[in-house]
C-alpha cells in the first residue's frame, strides 16, 4: 500500500553509520534527524543492530533498530540477499511509518534496498553523498566491470534515486560527472551548539583563551590545532611546519588515525616535538574545551591520489568558528563552500607554492589584534547562521520536497 | 445433545489426545492459553489433539479450528450455586416470571444442599449459601468443595470422555484439573496429565497471592480468612480448608503433573502427593512471527516504560504508580505505558493520574493482541514488572526478551527463573520501590547497556524457551508412560 503523498508523515532517514559508532557521518545523521524531528511530521532514523544514542546527545526522533542487519554482506551474492531483506524491511517500514520522504545518509548497505522499496511504494528517495566514499569506489577498475561490487551498487543506487544530495558543490560536481545529477546541500551544526558557543565566547578575546589554555595545562602562547581524523589527505604535516615557523606557538592534535606515527616523526624532524601535543581521541565535551582554547584551527586538506580521499566539506571549520577559533584552510575542494565566496568564513592560505614562514607571519599579524580575529569569527558565525545549521538545511530540504506536493494540491 | 456431540467428534476423528482448557484462542487473553496453543498448533500435536473449552454463550456443542487445531466448545454451567443447570437456564426461568424464578431457585438450592456433595458437608454448603447472599467475603465464597457431581461441567465431561475414549487427557490449569476425579472414574485406564500453571493448589485464597497485606505466607493456616471475611472468618476458613482439600484430591487423580517453573514444582512437591512431576517452561513464542511484528517499528524518543499484564493487585501496577508519582513528575518526557485489561484497577489508575496531574504520563492501552504488544514493547526502552505476588511462571520477561528489551522486576516467584539478573534484566528486592526506580534511571541513562541486556535477553529466551524444545518435552510427556514419583 503506497502512502498518500499529501500526508505529512515523517522523513525516514536511513544510515548504516549511526551512533554509538562515533564519526562524522553518524554525528551528522543524528543532528540532521533531530532537525527534521522538529518539523511537522517529524523524523525517524533506521540504522543497524545495536544502534543507540549515548549521552550527552539528546534524541528527539524515532529510532528503528534494524536488529537483523548483516553488515558483513558488502558485495557479491551476500550483498544481493541483504538488499532483498532491506527491501522487505523498508516496504514494511513505509506501511508502518508512512514517511513523506526517504533520505539515505549513505549509499552503501541500505542504498539499493531502500531505493527499490521507495520506488515500489511511491516514496521519493534522496541519497546523500559525502565525497570520499564515492571517489574511493569509483577509482577501482572492478567497479565498471562487475555489477555486484560495492562501487557498482553505489552507482546504481545514485542513478536510481529521485535525488542526490551532497555536502558541497565540489562533491556535487564529481557525482554529476558519473551520470547522477547532484545538488549541494551543505553541512551544518545544531543551532543549540551555536547558541551555547556564542554564550561561551561572545567575542574573540586572547586573554580569555590564554586562561582556557592554562586550565588545560597548555602553555599560554599562541595555540594552533587540528581536531579530527589523522589521515594523509588532511595534510596535518603542514600545520606542524607553520608551528615551527611561529616561535612560542604550541600545536595540539586531537584524534587518531593512520598518520599518527608519521606526524610524530615529522614533528621530531622539525625539532618541535616539545611544542606538539598529541591528544588522541577526544570525547565530545573535551573536543569543545580544546576548540575554545585554540587561536587557529587548521584544515589544509588536499586530494590524495592514492586513496581518492579529499575534503568533502570540512565541518571542522564550522566547529572552530562556533567555538571562537579562527579556521585556517586552503579553501580547495569542499572547503571552498564555507571559506570562499560569498562567506569568506576562514583565513585562506595557498598550498602552492608552500610557504610556511609567510603563512606563519600572516597568522602572527592577525593574532596581534583581537579585533581582526573577532571580525573573522563574526563573519564565519554569520555564515553558519545563514547557511550552515542542520535546522536551516532540514527546513530548506523540506520546503523543496513539499513544494511540488503543495502545487499539486493547488491544482 | 449426545448426537450432536458424536457428530462433532466425527469431524475431529482419530484423535487420542483430549485437551481440556479454561479458555483457548482466539477468546483467550492470558499467557497460559497462548503457551498451550503455541504447543498444540505444531503439526505433530495438532493431528492428535482435540481441545475442549466451556462457553456460557452457547446452548449446544460447537466446533471451530484454530491454526489447524480443532476446538470443541461445550455449553458451560450456570454460575455457582445454580451450577447444576446449563448456562442460560436460570435466565430462561427468570424471564417466565417471578414465580417461576423463585421456584427454579428454590429447587436449585434444595438440590445444592441435599445432593450437591457429601451429606456430612451439608452444613458447610448451607453456610456457603449464607455467606454468598449475606456476608460476601472479599473475592467471593471459597466454593470448590461444593461443586458436586451434579455440576453441569462434570456431567458434560463424563459424556465427552465416554464418547471420545481418549488415551491421554491433558488438563490444562486448575479448573480443568478439578474435573480429574470424574475423568478417572469414567476412563480408569486413561493417562491423565495435569498442567499446573498457577498458585491455586498451594494457595486457596481468591487471588492466590500467598501473602497477607503484602507479607508472604511461610505456611498456610488460612489466616487470610480474617482479612477477607471479618466476623465470619471461621466459616470462611472452613470453606478455604475444604476447597484446598478438594483441589489437592483432584490433583492427586492425575498420573503426572506438568509445572512451568521450579517455583511451582517446589510448591506441588510440598503437597506430598504421589505423582510424577515434569517441569516444562512456557515457550517464548515463534521467533520469526515476533520478528515480523517488530520489523520497522521505531523506538519513541523520551523515556517510555512498559508494564505488561492484567491490571490487578497481584501485578502491582497501581502500587507502583503510587510510589513512582513524584519520580514521574521530575521528567515530563517519562511515560508509563500499561498494557492489560482490568477495569477496576484502570479506574483507580485514572483517578491517581488525575489527582497527581500525571494524565499525560500514564497511558492505559487496555488489552493488546500480540502484534500490538510487541510493537509497543519495541517503542519503549524498558519493561517493568513491579509484581506484588509470587508469579507462578513469569511470562513477561520472555516477551521483553523477544522484543529485545531489558526488564526490571521485583524478585518474586518464577520471575527469578525467567530473568538472569544482571544479564537479561535486573531483579530488585521485592517492595523496594526506590531501588526499582534507581535502577530504571541507571538503565535509561545508559542506552548501550539497554541494547546489550536486551540482546542477551533475546538470546536467552531463544535458547532456553524455544518452542521446539518445549513441544518436544510436552510431546514426550504425552507419549511416555508415567514413572512412579
Amino acid at each position: 500500500m503506497a502512502p498518500n503523498p499529501m500526508t505529512k508523515g515523517p522523513v525516514l532517514i536511513i544510515s548504516v553509520d549511526a551512533f554509538p559508532k562515533m564519526g562524522g557521518i553518524s554525528t551528522m545523521t543524528h543532528h540532521l534527524t533531530n532537525a527534521f524531528a522538529a518539523l511537522p511530521g517529524g523524523a525517524t532514523l533506521l540504522s543497524p543492530a545495536g544502534s543507540n544514542v549515548p549521552p550527552p546527545f539528546d534524541r528527539h526522533y524515532g529510532l528503528i533498530e534494524d536488529f537483523e542487519s548483516d553488515l558483513s554482506a558488502t558485495d557479491g551474492g551476500a550483498a544481493l540477499a541483504e538488499d532483498a531483506r532491506i527491501d522487505r524491511l523498508i516496504r514494511g517500514t513505509i506501511v508502518a511509518e508512512r514517511p513523506r520522504r526517504i533520505l539515505l545518509m549513505h549509499g552503501f548497505h541500505y542504498g539499493a534496498g531502500a531505493v527499490s522499496a521507495g520506488r515500489a511504494m511511491g516514496v521519493p528517495v534522496s541519497v546523500y553523498v559525502h565525497g570520499t566514499e564515492f571517489t574511493s569506489q569509483m577509482s577501482r577498475p572492478a567497479t565498471l566491470s562487475d555489477p555486484t561490487t560495492r562501487g557498482a551498487l553505489l552507482l546504481q543506487t545514485l542513478r536510481a534515486a529521485d535525488e542526490v544530495l551532497t555536502n558541497s558543490h565540489h562533491t556535487a560536481r564529481l557525482v554529476s560527472i558519473s551520470g547522477a545529477p547532484a545538488k549541494a546541500t551543505g553541512v551544518g551544526l545544531p543551532e543549540q551548539t551555536i547558541i551555547a558557543e556564542r554564550r561561551n565566547s561572545p567575542v574573540f578575546e586572547s586573554a580569555q583563551r590564554r586562561a582556557r589554555r592554562r586550565a588545560l595545562g597548555l602553555p599560554k602562547g599562541p595555540l594552533l590545532g587540528y581536531v579530527g581524523r589523522l589521515a594523509p589527505h588532511k595534510r596535518i604535516d603542514r600545520l606542524l611546519e607553520i608551528t615551527q615557523k611561529m616561535p612560542g606557538a604550541t600545536c595540539v592534535i586531537g584524534g587518531t588515525g593512520p598518520s599518527q606515527g608519521d606526524l610524530a616523526a615529522h614533528a621530531q624532524k622539525l625539532g618541535i616535538l616539545d611544542r606538539v601535543h598529541f591528544l588522541d581521541a577526544l570525547s565530545e565535551p573535551m573536543k569543545w574545551r580544546v576548540l575554545r582554547a585554540l587561536d587557529f584551527s587548521f584544515l589544509l586538506s588536499e586530494y590524495d591520489q592514492k586513496t581518492g580521499a579529499f575534503e568533502g566539506f570540512g565541518i571542522a571549520m564550522l566547529e572552530a568558528t562556533a567555538a571562537g577559533a579562527v579556521p585556517v584552510t586552503t579553501a580547495v575542494d569542499g572547503m571552498a563552500d564555507f571559506a570562499g565566496a560569498p562567506w569568506h568564513g576562514a583565513v585562506r592560505i595557498a598550498a602552492t607554492p608552500w610557504q610556511p614562514a609567510r603563512h606563519a607571519r600572516t597568522l602572527v599579524g592577525l593574532l596581534a589584534e583581537d579585533d581582526s580575529m573577532d571580525a573573522l569569527i563574526r563573519r564565519g558565525r554569520h555564515a553558519i547562521d545563514q547557511a550552515f545549521t542542520w535546522e536551516r538545511i532540514a527546513s530548506d530540504l523540506d520546503t523543496r520536497w513539499t513544494r511540488p506536493m503543495e502545487l499539486a494540491r493547488a491544482g | 445433545m449426545q448426537d450432536r456431540l458424536n457428530a462433532l467428534l466425527a469431524l475431529a476423528r482419530r484423535r487420542d489426545l483430549l485437551v481440556l482448557s479454561d479458555r483457548y484462542p482466539p477468546d483467550a487473553i492470558g499467557g497460559a492459553e497462548i503457551s498451550l496453543h503455541l504447543c498444540l498448533s505444531r503439526a505433530d500435536l495438532s493431528q492428535r489433539a482435540l481441545v475442549t473449552v466451556f462457553s456460557n454463550k452457547i446452548q449446544a456443542p460447537e466446533i471451530y479450528w484454530q491454526d489447524g487445531v480443532p476446538v470443541l466448545r461445550l455449553p458451560d454451567a450456570d454460575p455457582w450455586p445454580i451450577h447444576a443447570g446449563k448456562a442460560g437456564r436460570h435466565t430462561k426461568w427468570a424471564r417466565a416470571g417471578k414465580a417461576s424464578q423463585t421456584l427454579y431457585e428454590g429447587l436449585a438450592a434444595t438440590r445444592f444442599l441435599t445432593t450437591g456433595g457429601p451429606i456430612h458437608q451439608a452444613a458447610d454448603r448451607a453456610m456457603a449459601l449464607w455467606l454468598e447472599f449475606q456476608a460476601r467475603p472479599r473475592g467471593g465464597v471459597a466454593k470448590d468443595f461444593s461443586l458436586g457431581a451434579n455440576w453441569a461441567r462434570r456431567r458434560a465431561i463424563r459424556s465427552l470422555c465416554r464418547a471420545m475414549q481418549p488415551r491421554t487427557i491433558l488438563l490444562d490449569n486448575y479448573r480443568s484439573i478439578l474435573l480429574a476425579p470424574d475423568i478417572r472414574r469414567t476412563l480408569p485406564s486413561a493417562d491423565l496429565v495435569g498442567v499446573v500453571r498457577d498458585n491455586r493448589f498451594t494457595c486457596a485464597r481468591h487471588d492466590q497471592a500467598q501473602s497477607i497485606n503484602g507479607t508472604p505466607c511461610t505456611s498456610c493456616s488460612f489466616a487470610c480468612a480474617e482479612q477477607d471475611a471479618k466476623g465470619w472468618q471461621s466459616f470462611h476458613r472452613r470453606h478455604l480448608e475444604l476447597s484446598a482439600q478438594r483441589r489437592r484430591s483432584a490433583l492427586a487423580c492425575v498420573d503426572r503433573a506438568v509445572v512451568t517453573s521450579a517455583f511451582l514444582e517446589k510448591g506441588i512437591r510440598d503437597l506430598g502427593l504421589d505423582l510424577q512431576i515434569d517441569r516444562i517452561p512456557n515457550p517464548g513464542g515463534r521467533l520469526d512471527e515476533v520478528a515480523d511484528f517488530m520489523r520497522g517499528v521505531a523506538e519513541w524518543p523520551g523515556e517510555h516504560l512498559l508494564i505488561i499484564g492484567m491490571l490487578n493487585e497481584n501485578k502491582g501496577q497501581l502500587k507502583f504508580l503510587e510510589h513512582a508519582a513524584d519520580w514521574l513528575k521530575t521528567n515530563p518526557n517519562r511515560i508509563i505505558h500499561l498494557a492489560g485489561r482490568g477495569d477496576r484497577i484502570a479506574g483507580q489508575i485514572r483517578r491517581l493520574a488525575t489527582r497527581t496531574g500525571l494524565e499525560s504520563q500514564i497511558k492505559l492501552h487496555g488489552y493488546l493482541d500480540r502484534r500490538a504488544l510487541f510493537q509497543l514493547a519495541r517503542r519503549c526502552q524498558i519493561v517493568l514488572a513491579p509484581t506484588v505476588w509470587p508469579e507462578p511462571f513469569g511470562r513477561v520477561p520472555l516477551e521483553a526478551g523477544l522484543a529485545r528489551r531489558p526488564i526490571i522486576a521485583f524478585a518474586r516467584g518464577g520471575l527469578c527463573e525467567t530473568i538472569r539478573s544482571g544479564t537479561t534484566g535486573f531483579l530488585i528486592e521485592p517492595g523496594d520501590y526506590p531501588a526499582l526506580l534507581a535502577k530504571t534511571d541507571d538503565l535509561l541513562a545508559n542506552p548501550a547497556l539497554c541494547r546489550q541486556v536486551g540482546a542477551a535477553a533475546h538470546s536467552h529466551v531463544s535458547q532456553r524457551y524455544g518452542l521446539d524444545a518445549v513441544i518436544e518435552a510436552l510431546s514426550k510427556t504425552l507419549t511416555s508412560p508415567a514413572q512412579p514419583a
